[in-house]
């Protein structure tokens, strides 16, 4: 072959500058098999939200080493990243030179020029491959830097606007509200499920704009903005009274929320810490937390308290956050518990994905090009021989 | 019905498998050729069995293509390895894809037909697989791992023979296989990577990410790479066809991985 051969051939020239090490087959060799390994590495290695249990059993010097390496976000280390910029610019690389070579084409007849190696036929599919993954790549950069990940819980009945960015969980403002007005979980015979359905109304300025169904797999765009759904869990809605003087309101409530006693301070905001179907064998109860002088303290609402203080007549004395005249002048009861429904929706804006599709699309056109182009050439020439390595020189 | 259909598949052929194995050993041409007809009526076989559980789907009230859990996965595997098995033979008459293609197919099929761990039953889809893309991901993908199966075998044919001219006539030399696993890859690249590709824009608008570093998904980004880099070192000269070959079974280790292996690492993809 002819790098056997020392002299003035296109590899000779190649391997000399740094352009051309940048794009020799060798480099993309490399490149690959330290991806490769890097990423058995990922898989192996937990993850992210999974490490978080590795790294509160790891000593200080493990841990140090483990976030000098990035080990637990491989995928986005530097150590990654950077072989993978390496990788492109190799692509660039390699398609110039390949440009240049086609452009400067010597006539038939002179043997020096690379171009004359490869057959004409070779060369689309090898812009079109090569190419076709750098604008791949340029659309995920273009998501990555310019999009948006986010996601949102909306429990049935409930209108929200902001959703909650992967990377830093901050809170992103849509411009425009959603409301979850049902969730139906549809199962086969078996017990199987068949179907997650949301549906959703979308509310412009308060008014309702938009209705739609949002299924698994089926994703709804609205102001540039997709949903899909993603997720969803069962919580509990909490039913509770509230009594002060001979007047009574009702309230519906859900776990994480903060509600507002009328008639009392603004700042009398009381947090929801959690809503249990059996507390301690007790029964259905509310865990509130209400502001006090000394920071917040616990306030339990129980359903059957009536019982309870039958069985414990001085439970109030025992036990004083199961008053539930704690906070006077206000009395709670916890009238009763329902089961609902939370979806969760991945929420994303994603400007690169056209550029993407469309470098799939041309790597693909490339990639069946040379299949096509391969299965004619087999045809012509029954038995392999050595000296067709030469005209395929130029094909990786 | 079709899963009583389909484990006849296994028998036909292992029955190909030693046919194909006494007519090497024993030199005898037509043993080999029998084999041949018989495996290509095992393939018969097989794809009348899948075409029938499609239609069998149908009357059970959730119609859908039979590649969706574990079971179809094994017997649309075993499928593709066959055809590209069957197309290279009557093509190229390569001699020697016989004694390790076929029974690895068997294998397969008697594995996802006797094996009490696999559920044959066809079951109806969840919700996260009720897409358009799910039968050219799985298509791509499989016919891709089908290639890959077949360049490994070349690839230990390289490394098994001696020699530079073939042991006996009928068997390729050095060369021709080299030759026969850059196109076999060539072939299962180009497939794989569209399975990729559908995969990604699936898996979008499932999820709304085109890519989440899912065990599986990196998986099949190294079994990728581990092929690119194949493609790629045949050109950094001198002959790198040694090479090329231990990265052929270097592949299947990894595609074997994409396949079965991530079940055991938590995931999105896992059958079980």
């Amino acid at each position: 072959m002819s790098d056997r051969s020392p002299g003035p051939t296109e590899k000779g020239k190649r391997t000399r500058t740094l352009p051309g090490r940048l794009s020799s087959p060798e480099f993309v060799v490399k490149l690959l098999s330290f991806l490769a390994v890097a990423s058995i590495i990922g898989t192996v290695f937990p993850q992210g939200e999974r490490a978080r249990d590795l790294i509160s059993r790891m000593d200080p010097a493990a841990l140090s080493f483990i976030e000098l390496l990035q080990l637990t976000d491989i995928f986005h280390s530097f150590w990654f990243v950077a072989p993978g910029i390496l990788l492109a610019l190799n692509l660039v690389f390699c398609l110039y030179r390949r440009w240049s070579s086609v452009k400067t084409a010597p006539l038939p007849g002179q043997e020096t020029g690379e171009a004359l190696k490869i057959p004409t036929a070779h060369r689309i599919p090898f812009f079109a491959i090569h190419g076709g993954i750098l604008i791949l790549l340029a659309g995920a950069l273009l998501s990555r830097f310019l999009g948006i990940e986010a996601f949102m819980e909306i429990p049935v009945g409930e209108k929200m606007e902001k959703a909650f960015l992967h990377e830093s969980g901050k809170p992103l403002d849509l411009g425009f509200q959603v409301r979850c007005d049902g969730f139906h979980l549809e199962r086969y015979a078996s017990g199987m499920p068949k179907e997650f359905r949301s549906e959703l109304t979308f509310f412009r300025d308060s008014a309702p704009v938009r209705k739609v169904n949002l299924l698994v797999n089926h994703p709804v765009s609205f102001d540039g903005i997709t949903f899909y759904q993603s997720d969803f869990r069962k919580i509990l809605k909490a039913r509770l009274t509230i009594q002060k003087g001979d007047r009574t309101e009702e309230r519906e409530l859900l776990e994480g929320r903060e509600f507002e006693l009328s008639g009392s301070p603004a700042d009398l905001k009381i947090h929801v810490v959690s809503i249990m179907e059996n507390f301690m064998t007790l029964g259905p109860a509310a865990k509130l937390a209400v502001p006090s002088p000394e920071g917040y303290r616990n306030l339990f609402v129980f359903r059957n308290i009536d019982r309870l203080l039958e069985m414990t007549p001085d439970l109030y004395e025992r036990y004083p956050p199961f008053d539930p005249g704690g906070l006077p002048p206000y009395r709670f009861r916890l009238a009763g518990l329902e089961e609902t429904y939370v979806t969760g929706l991945m929420v994303n804006r994603d400007p690169g994905a056209p550029v993407a599709a469309g470098g799939a699309s041309v790597l693909m056109a490339g990639a069946l090009l040379t299949y096509l182009g391969g299965k004619g050439r087999n045809r012509s020439r029954r038995k392999p021989a050595g000296g067709d390595h030469e005209s395929r020189e130029g094909n990786g | 019905m079709n899963t009583t259909l389909l484990g006849l598949v296994p028998f036909l052929y292992l029955g190909a498998f030693f046919l194909d194995m006494t007519g090497t050993i024993a030199r005898k041409d037509p043993l080999s050729r029998t084999a041949l007809i018989v495996a290509a009526g095992g393939f018969s076989l097989h794809t009348a069995g899948l075409a029938l559980r499609w239609m069998e789907s149908y009357r059970l009230g959730f119609g859908h293509a039979p590649l969706s859990n574990f079971y179809e996965s094994l017997v649309f595997f075993s499928w593709a390895i066959l055809l590209i098995y069957l197309v290279l033979e009557f093509r190229e008459k390569t001699g020697i894809l016989g004694p390790f293609a076929l029974p690895v197919a068997g294998l397969l099929m008697a594995y996802a037909s006797y094996s009490p761990d696999v559920e044959t039953r066809i079951q109806p889809l969840i919700p996260a697989l009720q897409s358009n893309w799910l039968v050219t991901h799985v298509i791509t993908c499989f016919l891709g791992y089908g290639a890959f199966v077949i360049s490994s075998i070349f690839g230990l044919g390289y490394l098994l023979i001696r020699g530079k001219n073939p042991p006996r006539r009928g068997i390729p030399g050095k060369e021709e296989l080299q030759e026969y696993l850059y196109r076999s890859v060539a072939v299962g690249y180009v497939l794989f990577t569209l399975g990729i590709v559908t995969g990604s824009v699936w898996a979008h608008s499932a999820w709304g990410s085109w890519w989440s570093w899912d065990p599986k998904e990196t998986w099949a980004l190294i079994t990728w790479m581990i092929y690119t880099a194949l493609l790629h070192y045949r050109f950094t000269g001198k002959d790198r066809s040694k090479g090329m070959a231990v990265l052929a079974l270097l592949g299947l280790f990894s595609v074997l991985f994409t396949y079965l292996g991530v079940n055991y690492l938590p995931g999105l993809h896992s059958y079980m």
